[in-house]
């Protein structure tokens, strides 16, 4: 559930020192993977942000019998729109941690690689992630936990994707009518608990 | 006086509003403090951040909930990621989305309140008339085990091989249709939450409850609370709509629940001599995963009703766990449960087979377990704080020895497979395996750890240097300022709280009516 995150970016000097540095060189703008922009827009990715989850959802997301590949269930829209929702500042620190990820040259630092996460091979892919996931480093740990939740949290929202697991939500229970009450002006009482007058 | 519930989108102008009690937040502690108050003729205004959500909304969609009626959109967590914490933001707080377990307070824990942190008057027997008040008026019965859903059943069974305690659970239920749903809003209005039974009955006796209205600070001069001012958010993006209530009320009763009321008092610079924010308790819980050859379908059923307090006191300095079931909705186990790419796809493909239990940690009551804490971060920031909990050894170590226990509970239930909570699982497929939990990694995010149980932030206590209210819930400092929720606990319980904190809400409530008393 959680798309969670944190300020993985403030979690001690070597990851401010490495964003910092980031911006200003010539690897950390090496461009990653090109994708499409969804035609409804995105709320609070840009472009490049869009692309990198994506990319990290089709490994999270691996063919499979059964299931919707992520692009069929367009994790990176579904993910944009769960984030548009939330505090303001979530967002940001998913774009930014996003940016890292991609960023060449955390890729050099982390992995000796300096191609972009987007734009590896699947196997590489994978081992990059398995180097955040199992990293000494909690704060790349963070990271890893924050992306993967979302892309869960996104993936799982889809209907395709819970029928896939076998769930179906009990049916004929939910009324969408059923009536608000606001209180005795209103007339009938809410609940089903009645008083205990 | 008639009562009457507003939602944001209602609230077109700043308004001011005077009465006797403003209550702040409408949930376990909030909900049975207004009906109390509303009963003695009072005239109560109830704020509430989260939307007014009726069964009209319980349309089952997990996505939606989870973003609708919880925390921070469900996504609230320690600083560090390394516990994931479920709590409730709706009219009815965490009661309108929680699994209905009910459980009156332990006694040696009200006796561990009096003897080691000074509180007084709350004991079993101060309690107990209010318990079983709630339990006639919330209906909360036993749960039979031949009701029991087969994921609880495992558990029964399990614990029953290994003779280890076993007992089933009080529910707050009627005419309950056993959907499963419960952490996603009952449908039916079946589950006895303060949403359909204590709120509605107050209102009905004149509380004016306003929806979508998220208090940001206290004003306060001298040793009184002078005004309560909130902003009022928009119910479809829960942002501020830009309109301003301020309520000017006699006595003021902070009922956020812990997290958001230390919060809360910390906006509004009250710091409580530096225990505001303090022991903050998680019930930290591990998950263990089991796959069993038939079909369990744990998302259908209701949902918790069996439980073992076998491990709740492993002796000093060691942390105890009760244990329980959750319900496995689909986008809710994606989440908690571990792994990535095709493995954790494996997990989710065999989901109706899947069983988990839960080791629910009792936090608090060791020497030098001191919890957690809440701080601020940015004002930009609007729903987050800061919350840090460190994991210790000691934690680490009661969490290995209840997965290992878990693990054993499950194969003697029949399971085929266990799986532990590491970020890469330890995949067991017998007793023999279990061993191999000695050598997997204890450390944040490597074992994932979650929470739905909050509770501290604000302690009573018998001083003022060590606790934030009093042991009648008033805020040490000021004279009108009261705190009822979970947030006043000293320690953590060892059982699931709402019950606690419904009958210490109604025990409580003596003492805020009698404040207005005093200042009329
Ligand atoms: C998924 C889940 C399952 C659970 N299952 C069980 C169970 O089976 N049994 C059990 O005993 N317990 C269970 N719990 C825990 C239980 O629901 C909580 O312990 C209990 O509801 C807490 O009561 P409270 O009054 O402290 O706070 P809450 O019930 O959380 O109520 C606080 C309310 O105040 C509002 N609020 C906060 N800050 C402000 C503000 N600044 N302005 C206005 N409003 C504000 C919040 O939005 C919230 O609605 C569960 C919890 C969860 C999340
Ligand atoms: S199990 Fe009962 S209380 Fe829970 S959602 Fe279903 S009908 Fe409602």
């Amino acid at each position: 559930m959680s798309l969670s995150r944190r300020t993985v970016l403030k979690q001690g000097m070597f990851a401010s020192a490495l964003l910092a540095l980031g911006g200003s060189s010539f690897l950390a703008l090496r461009e990653g993977l090109s994708l499409p922009v969804p035609e409804e827009g995105l709320q609070v990715f840009g472009p490049a942000e869009y692309a990198t989850f994506q990319a990290l959802a089709r490994r999270a997301f691996p063919a499979r019998e059964g299931f919707p590949d992520a692009d069929t269930v367009r994790v990176a829209f579904l993910a944009d729109r769960l984030l548009a929702r939330g505090d303001p500042s979530i967002a940001r620190e998913v774009r930014q941690l996003l940016g890292l990820f991609d960023n060449a040259l955390a890729g050099l630092l982390f992995t000796g690689r300096v191609t972009p996460f987007s734009r590896l091979p699947p196997e590489a892919q994978d081992a990059v992630l398995e180097g955040w996931r199992s990293s000494r480093l909690v704060f790349r740990r963070t990271a890893h936990q924050a992306l993967r939740a979302l892309a869960h949290a996104a993936y799982y929202s889809h209907p395709d994707a819970v029928r896939a697991t076998g769930f179906v939500a009990p049916e004929g229970f939910h009324d969408p009518d059923a009536p608000v009450w606001r209180g005795s002006a209103d007339g009938a009482f809410a609940g089903s608990g009645g008083t205990s007058r | 006086m008639m009562g009457r519930i507003w939602t944001g989108d209602e609230l077109t102008e700043d308004t001011t509003l005077t009465c006797d009690v403003c209550v702040v937040g409408s949930g376990a502690g909030g909900g049975v403090l207004g009906l109390e108050l509303a009963k003695r003729g009072l005239d109560v205004v109830m704020l509430e951040e989260g939307g007014y959500h009726t069964r009209r909304d319980f349309d089952l969609d997990e996505a939606k909930a989870y973003s609708t009626f919880y925390q921070e959109g469900g996504n609230r967590a320690t600083d560090d990621l390394a516990i994931s914490i479920f709590q409730g933001r709706t009219v009815g707080g965490g009661t309108t989305i929680n699994w209905c377990a009910c459980f009156r307070t332990p006694p040696e824990i009200l006796e561990r309140w009096r003897d080691v942190h000074g509180v007084k008057g709350l004991d079993t027997a101060a309690l107990t008339p209010h318990w079983d008040w709630l339990e006639e008026r919330l209906s909360i019965r036993d749960w039979p085990i031949e009701q029991a859903n087969r994921n609880n059943r495992i558990l029964w069974d399990g614990l029953g091989a290994l003779g280890y305690s076993r007992g089933t659970v009080k529910r707050n239920v009627r005419a309950c249709a056993a959907l499963g749903t419960c952490g996603v809003g009952c449908p039916t209005d079946a589950k006895q939450s303060t949403l359909v039974t204590l709120i509605p009955e107050a209102v009905e006796k004149g509380l004016r409850l306003y929806a979508n209205a998220s208090v940001r600070q206290l004003s306060t001069q001298g040793v009184r609370v002078t005004a309560v001012h909130a902003d009022v958010l928009d119910p479809a993006t829960s942002r501020p709509s830009g309109r301003r209530l301020t309520v000017n009320a006699k006595v003021t009763a902070v009922c956020g629940g812990a997290i958001n009321s230390p919060g809360l008092l910390l906006r509004s610079k009250l710091t409580g001599r530096g225990n505001v924010g303090k022991r903050l308790f998680l019930h930290p819980v591990v998950i263990s995963q089991a796959r069993f050859r038939e079909r369990v379908e744990a998302y259908s059923g209701a949902p918790l009703t069996v439980y073992s307090r076998q491990f709740i006191d492993r002796g000093p300095g060691k942390l105890g766990w009760l244990l329980e079931v959750p319900p496995l909705l689909p986008l809710q186990s994606a989440v908690a449960l571990s792994g990535f790419g095709a493995e954790h796809q494996e997990h989710m493909a065999s989901l109706p087979h899947a069983n988990a239990l839960l080791s629910i940690c009792l936090d608090g009551v060791h020497p030098g377990d001191e919890g957690g804490t809440v701080a601020l971060r940015d004002a930009s920031e609007y729903t987050r704080f800061k919350v840090r909990y460190p994991l210790r050894d000691f934690h680490w170590e009661g969490f290995r020895e209840a997965l290992k226990v878990s693990a054993r509970i499950q194969f003697a239930a029949g399971a085929e497979q266990v799986m532990s909570p590491h970020s890469r699982p330890v995949v067991m497929r017998g007793e023999k395996d279990i061993a191999l939990l000695d050598r997997a990694p204890y450390s944040p995010l490597e074992c994932s750890v979650v929470s739905a149980h909050q509770m501290g932030g604000c302690a009573m206590g018998g001083s003022p240097q060590t606790s934030v209210v009093d042991s009648t819930l008033r805020y040490w400092d000021l004279d009108n300022l009261f705190i009822v929720d979970g947030s006043v606990f000293p320690t953590a319980l060892g059982v699931n709280p709402m019950e606690t904190i419904l009958g210490v809400a109604r025990w409580g409530s003596q003492h805020v009516a009698a404040a207005v008393g005093s200042t009329a």
